[in-house]
C-alpha cells in the first residue's frame, strides 16, 4: 500500500503507538474513508466527525486488529460501520426535528436550487431510500471508484457477481426514485 | 434513458457531488480530539478505580456477610441428625447412602 511503509510495518509500526506512523496513515487514507462517508452521509461536517472517529477507533484498538485483511479493508470497513450507525441515529433524530421544522416553516418559503444541487440531492434521496448493502456498493462503486473484487473484500461478499448484481439492482431502484423526479 | 446514458449521468453528477467534499488538512483537530478523547477514557478509568471499585466490593461485601448471616445453620447436635435432616441436608448423596445402610 505503501512506499514508505510495508503493510507489516505500518501495522507494527501502529501498534507501538508511533505517531509519525499514524500520521502516514492519516494522510494516505484519510480523502479515500471521507469520500466512501461523504456518499452515504451527504454532508461534508458529519462525514469530517466520522472519519475523525474512525482514526481514533483505529489509534485505540489497531493492537485488536488480527491481519486477516489489509489495513485498508479494515478501515473501510470501519467507516462504512460508523456511517451507517450515525445514519439511524440520525433517523430518530430527525423524527423530532421535522415535526419542529414543519411548526416553524412558512408556506411561501421555496429553496432555490440550480439544475446541478438538484441533481444531486435527488441522488443523496435515491441513495438513502436503497437498502443497505446496495447503498454501501453504489457509494464503494461510485464514489469510491472501487473495483468490484474490492468491493467484495470489503463488505466481505462471496463472488464478484454478487456485487455486479448488487450495483445493477442500486442503479435500477436510484433510477426509478430519480424519474419521478424529472430526470 | 439508455442504461449507458443513466450510468454517464450517475457518474456525472457523482462528480459534481463529490466538489462538495472539502479535503483540509484537519489531522491537528484529530489529534486534539484524540488526546480529548484518552483524556476522557483515562478519566473515566480514574473513576473506576477511585469511586466505582470501591463500592462496588463494599456491596459485595455485604452481600456475601448478609449471605452468611441469613443461610448460616445452628451448629447441629447430634439429635439434628434425623432421617429428615439428612434428606434435606445438601450433603444429599451422603443421607441416601446411609438410609440405605439402614434399610
Amino acid at each position: 500500500m505503501t512506499e514508505k511503509y510495508s503493510e507489516e510495518e505500518i501495522i507494527k509500526a501502529l501498534k507501538n503507538k508511533d505517531s509519525e506512523a499514524f500520521k502516514y496513515v492519516y494522510q494516505t487514507h484519510y480523502a479515500r474513508l471521507k469520500s466512501v462517508c461523504y456518499g452515504i452521509v451527504h454532508n461534508n461536517e458529519d462525514a469530517e466527525d466520522i472519519v475523525q472517529e474512525v482514526f481514533i477507533d483505529l489509534y485505540d484498538s489497531v493492537s485488536r486488529f488480527q491481519e486477516k485483511s489489509t489495513l485498508s479493508t479494515w478501515l473501510y470497513r470501519i467507516v462504512l460501520n460508523k456511517s451507517y450507525n450515525f445514519l439511524r441515529s440520525k433517523k430518530v433524530r430527525d423524527i423530532f426535528s421535522r415535526f419542529e421544522e414543519k411548526l416553524s416553516q412558512q408556506p411561501d418559503q421555496v429553496e432555490d436550487e440550480d439544475e446541478k444541487t438538484r441533481q444531486i440531492n435527488d441522488l443523496h434521496r435515491a441513495i438513502e431510500a436503497l437498502p443497505e448493502r446496495q447503498a454501501k456498493v453504489f457509494t464503494l462503486f461510485f464514489y469510491e471508484k472501487m473495483s468490484q473484487k474490492e468491493i467484495a473484500e470489503v463488505l466481505k461478499l462471496n463472488s464478484v457477481t454478487v456485487v455486479e448484481q448488487l450495483i445493477f439492482r442500486a442503479k435500477q431502484n436510484i433510477k426509478k426514485t430519480m424519474k419521478f423526479n424529472g430526470n | 434513458m439508455k442504461n449507458e446514458d443513466f450510468d454517464a449521468f450517475l457518474i456525472n453528477v457523482v462528480e459534481n457531488d463529490k466538489k462538495n467534499i472539502g479535503y483540509g488538512d484537519n489531522f491537528d483537530a484529530m489529534c486534539n480530539r484524540l488526546t480529548g478523547h484518552q483524556k476522557s477514557v483515562s478519566s473515566q478509568k480514574k473513576m473506576i478505580n477511585y469511586a466505582v471499585l470501591p463500592l462496588l466490593m463494599m456491596v459485595i461485601a455485604l452481600n456475601i456477610f448478609f449471605l452468611f448471616s441469613q443461610n448460616n445453620p445452628a451448629p447441629q447436635t447430634m439429635d439434628s441428625f434425623t432421617e429428615e435432616n439428612l434428606i434435606n441436608s445438601s450433603t444429599s448423596y451422603f443421607s441416601e447412602v446411609l438410609l440405605s445402610v439402614n434399610d
